[in-house]
């Protein structure tokens, strides 16, 4: 092809949009670019969810069994728990925690940049398995000895503990990377009691990030060595124990659920004030009480193990401190009850989700007592109550929160509004599906249908057909999510600087805002 | 931007949607299954308190929020009032929920007490996990069955002590509010007591491969005398000395000695050890075994199940080189293979192990029945190919 003259003017070398998406080091364009792969990789896991209700939905279906569904389940979580919401969480916690505090940036921007390339990277590791043999199929707890060599020969578990180790690298440096912004950088007169409170629980949930992903780095390290190298940590033939399995991965995963939900907290205890015209009620107490669950959530892991045989009195203490988990839960709900409380309520698609939020989850935090309650957690563990309690804590907890932030903070991002008709759709076809699919999980689970078969007794059958076919409407209502964003990001409504009229400091620059953030640093008074 | 025309709207569907929760709800309360054993009833009972307060504090927490979405919705020229916190709300919100966690944390406290301490057991079953079956063990009264209900007697303590010889399963009976994990290395003890006879589902819960699903199981609870006259007479047909059907607790049952009984390289339960020199030797022991762990998924006839399990009667395996053979029973199979020009896609977990004269025992067995023409193998054929 000749090259135009015109086009060898000193304009033409301005290095192309892709090419700046592909090497920047800015914390919003990394922000949105978390938020696009992980939301990519929730429509992914939701694929996978949907591939499940399928096969459930009458007794003896044939379409997806035995192995192949376990390979299903355990890539639905490792893909939801992992490549979907907790990036997305992080790509709000990029996107805004540095404007709250009015920083120009991240303390490492290129660190940044690097803990996000490792994620699409990540993913592709772990995927990869399904060309290469298989992919793991020991449910995304993977506990051994199915996991280990003897039940699991292919290369799947092998591929899912490196993927895992590969997203784990990427969320410690993306904690450390937070921790020393949020100390370090916040605006002038921004003292720790000024902070939003999205800042408190990124920083809190950067802590969890930095002290127990080693953990999960040594178990997965373990295993890895008694599939390839002859160790023995979990193989009971040499002297291993299974249960030091668990209780090295529940270190982990139990503040992994708390990584998965305080983010969620914080965006919450944004957008609330903000539609309801008035500041949050009980600030500090709101703040301390993540620091207080982030603490107590190191000491609860072996609630997750209360069938495995564990003597009483070591049970005993875990369901205390299990217990004392719902004080600070509480006075966060009642804090946010309260907030709307005297206020000029104004429901906007933001509000809407972040209002069902604090309804939903309350749901998933009371079927959680059930859980801690030794003897009742011992009736309903490995059956869909908690199948039911999990989805009510990531669903209606997480999820709807990240979409209370994708409406909130999506005209900051562009500079356009998303449509408010096609979002108040997306928003009660999401409410009445996600109800209808995981509510009666707690009724199967009363009756005592087990988690992770892929047939089931006939007396199981009509909840589960309703839930397959609700579960197939809450798929489709995202898809109509993803058309607003893109008919948004074209023809959306201009947003202005403040289009809710927010009170936290990104709502003083432009949208998007500029790649310097602030002309000015402010000063907090 | 303004959308407060909607609000009506809204809040309508705020209300349907929180009266079709608040109808589901209950049958959160009365949904359960029969309570069976007196564990049940008091974790029954555990459960409706616990559901009572979380429905009380559900129903108030959803209430204020009507209330106040309703109230406080916007209109034009609306307030919001301005404030902070209320140090006094604050402090009674965090300590009533703690109050609250008190009455519960109590009774689950003394049901925990009553559930994990057996009262004096009338007789002993083992519950064995095998992929992907139940293995039952009466250790005083020298039965052994696979792959069958297990019968107790009703109004009578069980001891059940559940573990595994492979991966981690878990013995759960819905109705008799047990459920235990099956661990290798690990013997967990728990107890039943059927308050009435009966029968009842069982489920392995933990995730144990391939056929999880497919690991169900029952339990038959008989009436006293009818639990005797069927003890008798499998221990007849099964040539053991008869035994009185309760209170033969010989040995303590000490864990570890358990724990010694289940280990793999037990798991066919050879009484003595004869010298399994002769092929007719060979087979006999073999079809023990082969009852012990092969029969549940390719069958007492050999048949397989069509599309799941190949059947053994007539394959190439069976009848074909005999260090295949004893490889695919050493080393298990993995994808799809091809029997009798069918495909099979599934997994056979190995069986390493079992000891070199059980595998040579067994696979005589299924290499000489059903019609089958295939070689005797001898254990020292089956010593040479564990190293290959």
């Amino acid at each position: 092809m000749s090259v135009h003259p015109a086009s060898v003017h000193p304009h033409a070398a301005e290095t192309p949009t892709w090419v700046k998406w592909l090497t920047t080091t800015d914390h919003k364009k990394l922000g949105v670019l978390y938020l696009v792969t992980a939301f990519f990789m929730f429509l992914v896991g939701g694929l996978f969810a949907l591939f499940l209700r399928a096969q459930l939905e009458h007794p003896d279906n044939t379409l997806f069994v035995r192995e192949q569904y376990n390979q299903f389940i355990t890539m639905h979580a490792t893909a939801m728990i992992f490549m979907a919401i907790i990036p997305m969480l992080i790509g709000f916690a990029n996107f805004a925690v540095p404007l709250l505090i009015g920083a120009r940036d991240v303390a490492f921007p290129r660190i940044n940049a690097i803990s996000y390339w490792l994620l699409p990277f990540g993913a592709l590791m772990m995927f990869s398995s399904f060309f290469l043999g298989g992919a793991a199929g020991g449910g995304w707890t993977q506990y051994p000895p199915l996991s280990g060599g003897m039940f699991s020969p292919g290369r799947g578990v092998d591929l899912w503990i490196l993927g895992l180790h590969i997203l784990g690298v990427s969320s410690i440096m993306g904690g450390l990377n937070f921790i020393v912004t949020i100390l370090n950088m916040r605006a002038p007169g921004m003292t720790l009691h000024k902070m939003p409170l999205m800042c408190w629980t990124v920083l809190v949930t950067s802590w969890l990030q930095v002290i127990a992903t080693p953990v999960l780095a040594g178990v997965l390290t373990m295993l890895l060595f008694d599939r390839n190298f002859g160790t023995s940590f979990f193989r009971p033939e040499q002297g291993g124990d299974p249960l030091l399995w668990q209780h090295l991965f529940w270190f982990y995963s139990h503040p992994a659920v708390y990584i998965m939900i305080l983010p969620a907290f914080g965006i919450i205890s944004e957008i609330l004030p903000v539609f309801s015209g008035k500041p949050i009620f009980g600030y500090l107490a709101i703040a301390y009480s993540s620091v207080a669950i982030g603490i107590l959530g190191f000491t609860v892991w072996a609630h997750h193990m209360f069938a495995t045989g564990l003597p009483a009195s070591i049970r005993a203490v875990f369901m205390f401190l299990t217990m004392l988990i719902a004080v600070p839960t509480g006075i966060k709900i009642f804090s946010w009850v309260a907030t709307l409380w005297g206020g000029n309520i104004r429901f906007y698609t933001a509000a809407l989700f972040a209002i069902s939020f604090v309804a939903f989850f309350l749901i998933g935090g009371l079927d959680g007592i059930f859980l801690a309650s030794i003897p009742t957690d011992v009736q309903l563990t490995h059956t869909y109550w908690v199948v039911a309690h999990i989805h009510y804590v990531l669903f209606a907890g997480s999820m709807l929160a990240i979409f209370a932030g994708l409406y909130y903070w999506f005209p900051k991002m562009t500079g356009r509004l998303l449509n408010e008709g096609l979002g108040k759709v997306h928003f009660w076809i999401t409410i009445v599906a996600m109800n209808v699919t995981f509510f009666p999980m707690h009724i199967l689970g009363i009756m005592g249908m087990p988690r992770r078969y892929f047939t089931y007794a006939p007396q199981f059958a009509p909840l589960n057909q309703m839930e397959s076919w609700a579960a197939f409407a809450l798929g489709a209502a995202q898809l109509l999510f993803v058309f607003n964003v893109l008919w948004s990001l074209k023809k959306g409504e201009k947003a202005g600087d403040d289009p809710w009229s927010g009170n936290t400091l990104e709502w003083t620059v432009s949208s998007p805002p500029p790649p310097h953030n602030f002309d000015v640093i402010p000063t907090v008074r | 931007m303004q959308h407060s025309r909607s609000i009506s709207r809204n809040l309508a569907l705020v209300g349907g949607v929180a009266a079709a929760l608040f109808a589901a709800s209950p049958a959160l309360a009365v949904g359960g299954l029969p309570n069976a054993t007196p564990v049940a009833d008091r974790v029954d009972g555990l459960y409706n308190l616990i559901f009572w307060i979380t429905f009380i504090i559900f129903l108030g927490v959803w209430c204020a929020m009507a209330y106040i979405l309703v109230k406080y919705r916007h209109r034009p020229g609306r307030q919001a009032i301005q404030t902070h916190g209320n140090t006094a709300l604050e402090i009674v919100w965090t300590v009533i929920p703690a109050l609250i966690l008190i009455a519960i944390a109590i009774p689950t406290y003394q049901v925990l007490n009553y559930e994990d301490k057996a009262p004096n057991p009338d007789m002993t079953v083992q519950a064995i996990g095998h992929q992907w079956f139940w293995e039952y063990k009466y250790p005083d009264q020298k039965l052994d069955f696979s792959n069958q209900d297990l019968v107790i007697p009703a109004n009578k303590v069980v001891k059940v002590l559940v573990s595994s010889v492979d991966v981690i399963h878990d013995w759960a009976v819905p109705e008799f509010g047990f459920k235990l994990d099956a661990i290798p290395g690990h013997v967990n003890e728990g107890w039943v007591y059927a308050k009435k006879p009966g029968d009842y589902d069982g489920y392995c819960m933990q995730l144990c491969g391939a056929l999880h699903a497919k690991m169900l199981t029952h339990v038959k609870a008989l009436p006293e005398a009818e639990y005797v006259t069927w003890l008798h007479d499998q221990q007849k047909a099964a040539g053991v000395p008869e035994t009185p059907a309760f209170g033969v607790v010989a040995q303590p049952p000490s864990t570890t000695g358990v724990s010694a009984e289940t280990t793999p390289s037990k798991v066919a339960a050879a009484p003595a050890k004869p010298a399994l020199t002769s092929p007719a030797a060979l087979k006999a022991q073999g079809e023990k075994v082969y009852g012990a762990n092969c029969a549940s998924c390719h069958q007492a006839n050999g048949q397989g199940l069509p599309g799941t399990f190949p059947p053994l009667a007539g394959s190439e395996y069976t009848n074909g080189a005999a260090d295949k053979h004893i490889q695919t029973v050493l080393k298990g199979l993995n994808g799809s293979i091809t029997v009798l020009g069918k495909p099979y896609n599934g997994a056979m977990p190995p069986w390493a192990q079992l000891t070199d004269d059980d595998l040579a025992a067994v696979i005589t067995y299924e290499r000489t029945s059903w019609g089958n023409h295939g070689s005797v193998v001898t254990s020292d054929q089956v010593k040479a190919q564990r190293g290959k």
